[in-house]
């Protein structure tokens, strides 16, 4: 009984599938900034768009279609150096003003390909370098962190 | 060479280990043995005089001749024999169990030392071709020694060449791998491309709990067993970690280890 245990524990081989979290996307939250007249000092504030369309260029498959949402996950090529996409936005800042735009965010990023293990490969972590961006509606961007890895937290702020 | 530094480390400080443990094992031993040796000789007191009455009494008779004084002490034999061992569990499982993937051949040679301490070396070579489900494939293969010692569990019939056997081993790897055919596939863009890591070297080495038995079959001729618990010492992770290690097994901080011996006892 004893040597069939052995065998069979000398026989086990690596598990086959790879069960690390491999998620690795960009985070971007979208703010206003609120003029505080008291104090007289900017804020930032979550902006919710009413409606939130976004895809990448040259690619059909929207990633958001129409949500109402603060935030975007924002999915960079690992096989390039560079990824743009189009959010598209309809919101109403009052009750006379409806505004329908749309923005190319080009994000430019390095690749680090890093060794996870036979079964899992190879994880492709960015770091951020710079953006590129129209001024339909979006007026600036905060970086927040550069590291784009399977961390979900955010990484960049478009202001409104 | 980090690898290299933290194995020459762990290695003094077992042998350090194990050189204050086998002193205090062979004073001990020692002790035992002039016990044994002479049970009676400062307990029994023979007067000549007395020999006469002492035999009328009944009480055992004692050989003048021989006393302990002048008998001869018995010596201990220190070395008792060599033995050569070759392994059949791993080429039967490369054959039979991991489908061709691993191939590993590993002997041993031990010294007998008053059936009793086995100072034990080991070496092989294994080959390992493993190509994953997503296509990676790892190919790497090396050579690996393993130096210890065993200590006869037995206390009864030391001398019959049939031993249980327990011990220590202190295990070193160096191998060749590749890995190939790593695809990196994005499935938003729809891009992907595939990369390799060509020609890497890497030490690594190990400590073994072993536990077995060694029986005489036929004159010289013995057969026996052993299994191994591993631990490895090398298990920080590096840019690239291997997937198998030539002697230990499958990549983990611990593992098991079987082996099935035929040898010969010199």
């Amino acid at each position: 009984m004893a040597i069939v245990s052995v065998l069979t524990l000398s026989g086990c081989t690596p598990d086959e599938e790879c069960r690390k979290e491999n998620i690795i996307r960009m985070k971007a939250m979208l703010y206003t900034q609120s003029f505080n007249e008291a104090k007289q000092t900017y804020t930032a504030v979550e902006h919710t768009p009413d409606s939130l369309s976004v895809w990448g260029v040259g690619n059909d498959s929207l990633l958001y279609d129409k949500a109402r949402t603060n935030y975007v996950y924002l999915p960079l090529d690992k096989n390039a150096e560079s990824s743009s996409f189009v959010l598209h936005y309809w919101y109403s800042p009052d009750e006379n003003t409806h505004i329908d735009a749309q923005d190319t965010l080009t994000v430019l990023y390095v690749n680090q390909n890093t060794y996870i293990s036979l079964e899992c490969g190879c994880f492709v972590y960015q770091t951020l370098q710079d953006f590129r961006f129209t001024r339909q509606a979006l007026d600036s961007i905060e970086v927040l962190n550069q590291q784009v890895n399977t961390f979900d937290e955010g990484h960049i702020r478009l202001y409104y | 060479m980090k690898d290299i530094s933290v194995c020459i480390i762990s290695l003094a400080l077992l042998l350090a280990t194990a050189g204050v443990s086998a002193q205090t094992a062979v004073q001990a031993d020692s002790l035992l043995q002039d016990s044994v040796r002479f049970p009676l000789q400062d307990s029994v007191l023979v007067v000549p005089e007395m020999q006469d009455t002492l035999h009328t009494a009944g009480t055992l008779p004692v050989d003048t001749a021989n006393t302990p004084e002048e008998q001869p002490a018995e010596k201990i034999k220190i070395y008792e024999g060599t033995a050569l061992k070759v392994d059949l569990f791993n080429p039967l499982y490369a054959l039979f169990g991991s489908g061709g993937e691993i191939q590993a051949y590993e002997a041993l040679v031990h010294v007998n030392l008053q059936n009793k301490y086995f100072p034990t070396i080991e070496a092989g070579y294994a080959h390992v071709s493993h190509t994953a489900k997503n296509e990676a494939a790892f190919n790497g293969g090396g050579v690996f020694s393993r130096i210890g010692a065993d200590f006869n569990l037995m206390k009864k019939n030391k001398e019959s060449g049939n031993y249980f056997l327990g011990g220590l081993r202190f295990g070193m790897a160096q191998q060749k791998f590749s890995i190939t055919g790593i695809h990196i596939t994005d499935g938003y863009w729809n891009t992907s491309q595939t990369i390799s890591y060509p020609d890497r070297t890497k030490f690594d080495c190990w400590a073994e709990v072993v536990g077995g038995a060694h029986v005489k079959v036929y004159k010289g001729f013995n057969m026996g067993w052993s299994v191994r618990f591993k631990f490895l010492i090398t298990r920080k992770e590096e840019v690239l970690h291997t997937w198998y290690i030539p002697g230990f097994g499958y990549k983990a901080n611990t593992t098991f280890g079987f082996n099935y011996y035929i040898g010969y006892t010199f």
